[in-house]
């Protein structure tokens, strides 16, 4: 956090880069009794950018003015802040980013860095993703490329539920527990692929009982073994992404630590003109070392899901999108419709709701509180 | 009967001078002999009563005879600055799109819409903006016609197939070229029933290195009364760029 401090601090003494932003006005209405807003402000947005040659300094730092009950006062939050140095064939980035792996949409096995923000989704991605400091260096040669990257300090995912009584439990941050992990890219006749190990702690929750008979909240360690690949064909992409989860319940004999498994998406991306596309995804989750009896409450052997991104846009006037998950086996679903007007040049008004649906217990059903509408109002300058 | 003779006699030099319509088009997909080029787009697009504005930093090199790649960042309006467009023409399989969304932070592969789709939400289309393949047409020289003072030839191009038409969205096109310069001056549109459906106007032209560049040109959409206008300014040529310039790790610079 210092380190990011200082980035920050460095490229804001270095007037005389780029200024850019936006200023956003957002209200978040709660789709849940009593329908109160969950997030009301307004947001100033300051990126800076310069570049010295061979190296570019970038900043990204929010002023969050929030007027809801809960949170009222004026935040600052360093959205991203880093350094890159150029070589001939190697970039390296150090210091807040994003960094995302992966190729399908919404659902990216092998995606397990940048953690999500779960009751937060709208329709921007730095509202719901949550960047991580890290040191990021791609080296390329002939049309492959290969990235490393480490992530000493373990962020998790925000999932907006509370287990009464639950206390969370974080790694400790120590070497021991930094994450990291590498990505090998490559092209072959048009295919495009990537294969990837990233050694980490879950981003999602595991609620385990504690030997004083409460219960914790923990984010155990796992080894994610990836692959990706697209593919265009015509008016098509095709694409697909996959990952094995080595978990440390290798043998599944433990009831509270997830066992091995497998998780894929299998997708279609077609361009039916340059308004409409539309992306078909199939997903399936094996879980591997299944013993009935000794499995986690909630945890099926094999769930599957299927996902849909529909987009029309009238290039410059306004855009429809529709983003929608659904689970085969309890019948939730999470839906994002966005309506988007742009207003003027730079001036977009965003409408749009974030719906989860389902049974209680359901992966999605269990977040319905965080259902929401939104309106926003965003002025890039 | 000797007169008539003689008539045919001195008309010959005069047929045989007069180029058929693929030689015309030829002279003008041909001239091209650039290694590499820069320039700096600005596209206005009117429609419905607004104006929208659209930047772009243009950069383009002929890998092969037959293949470009093409890289364009888009400068303006701020919300989409910074977005990034990679074609890696293949004359053999598939191009190759991608695209870098800032917002998203990631580099997707995008598939084509087709040629006929609109470019940027504008009235050019991705076929009006590319390189024609001269196979796809069959054209016929209509002879010499004046326009705005000058003459110029009249080419008519039918599409060679079904396919060419469904693609472009074209059952005609009507080719005004400039034997001076060997460019298209004017451009008149015609969808597949035979109805006039785009105008272009090729308002201003620069020479480098004795080639002449359209640099300011306007479609005019006479079925939506939309009009759209591509300038092409600071255009550079042979600038020696970097094939490292067209990969996917510099769409994100």
């Amino acid at each position: 956090m210092r380190g990011t401090g200082a980035i920050l601090l460095l490229s804001i003494l270095l007037l005389g880069g780029d200024f850019t932003g936006y200023m956003k006005f957002y209200a978040h209405q709660s789709l849940v009794s009593p329908y109160g807003f969950t997030k009301l402000g307004s947001r100033l947005q300051l990126n800076l950018k310069k570049s010295l040659g061979k190296i570019d300094f970038f900043s990204s730092l929010d002023f969050d003015m929030r007027a809801e009950e809960q949170g009222r006062g004026l935040s600052l939050y360093p959205v991203e802040a880093y350094i890159t140095f150029h070589w001939s064939s190697v970039d390296l980035r150090i210091g807040r980013q994003f960094v995302f792996w992966g190729r399908t949409d919404w659902i990216n096995p092998t995606d397990n860095i940048t953690p999500w923000d779960y009751t937060n989704i709208t329709a921007e991605i730095e509202d719901y993703r949550l960047s991580v400091d890290a040191a990021k260096l791609d080296w390329y040669f002939g049309n492959s490329s290969l990235e490393l990257v480490l992530v000493p300090f373990f962020k998790p995912n925000i999932t907006g539920m509370e287990i009464p009584g639950a206390k969370e439990v974080l790694p400790e941050q120590k070497p021991e527990n930094w994450q990291e992990g590498l990505r090998f890219s490559s092209e072959f006749s048009g295919l495009n692929f990537s294969l990837s190990y990233w050694k980490g702690f879950d981003l999602y929750p595991t609620v385990v009982p504690d030997m004083q008979g409460g219960l914790t909240v923990q984010h155990p360690r796992q080894q994610v073994f990836g692959a990706d690949f697209d593919y265009a064909l015509g008016s098509f992409v095709i694409k697909g992404e996959g990952a094995y989860f080595l978990t440390q319940d290798r043998e599944g004999t433990d009831p509270f630590v997830k066992n091995p498994y497998l998780h894929y998406v299998l997708a279609l991306e077609w361009a039916a003109s340059s308004n409409l596309t539309a992306d078909l995804q199939f997903v399936e989750k094996r879980v591997l070392r299944w013993h009935q009896g000794l499995m986690g409450p909630y945890e099926e052997r094999i769930s599957r899901s299927a996902s849909l991104v529909f987009t029309y846009k009238r290039e410059g006037y306004w855009k429809l999108q529709l983003i929608s998950v659904y689970n085969f086996k309890d019948g939730d679903y999470f839906l994002l419709p966005i309506f988007t007007y742009e207003f003027a040049d730079g001036v977009n008004i965003y409408l749009g709701a974030t719906l989860f649906r389902g049974p209680e217990e359901s992966p999605f059903g269990r977040l319905k509180d965080s259902s929401r509408a939104f309106l926003e109002v965003k002025y890039s300058f | 009967m000797r007169i008539k003779a003689l008539w045919l006699l001195l008309s010959l030099p005069l047929v045989a001078a007069m180029p058929s319509g693929r030689e015309v088009m030829e002279r003008v997909v041909n001239k091209a002999t650039w290694k590499d080029m820069t320039a700096d787009v600005l596209m206005r697009i009117s429609a419905r009563g607004r104006e929208r504005i659209r930047k772009i930093k243009m950069f383009s090199r002929k890998r092969t005879a037959e293949e470009n790649d093409t890289l364009m960042r888009f400068t303006y309006p701020p919300d989409v600055a910074g977005t990034a467009f990679l074609l890696i023409e293949h004359s053999k399989g598939e191009d190759e799109r991608y695209l870098y969304l800032p917002a998203l932070r990631r580099i997707r592969r995008i598939a084509s819409s087709g040629k006929g789709g609109a470019f940027m939400g504008s009235d050019f289309s991705y076929y009006d903006i590319g390189k024609p393949k001269l196979g796809d047409w069959k054209y016929r020289n209509l002879g010499m016609v004046e326009l705005n003072g000058r003459k110029v030839y009249k080419v008519e191009a039918l599409p060679a197939n079904k396919k060419v038409e469904k693609e472009t969205k074209y059952g005609k096109i009507i080719h005004y070229v400039d034997p001076q310069k060997w460019s298209v001056v004017r451009a008149e549109y015609y969808d597949r029933m035979g109805k006039l459906w785009k105008v272009l106007e090729v308002r201003s032209f620069k020479e480098i290195k004795g080639i002449w560049f359209q640099t300011d040109l306007v479609m005019n959409n006479i079925q939506s009364g939309s009009q759209s206008e591509m300038k092409f300014e600071n255009l550079k040529v042979d600038q020696g760029l970097s094939p490292s310039l067209f990969t996917k790790r510099s769409l994100r610079r």
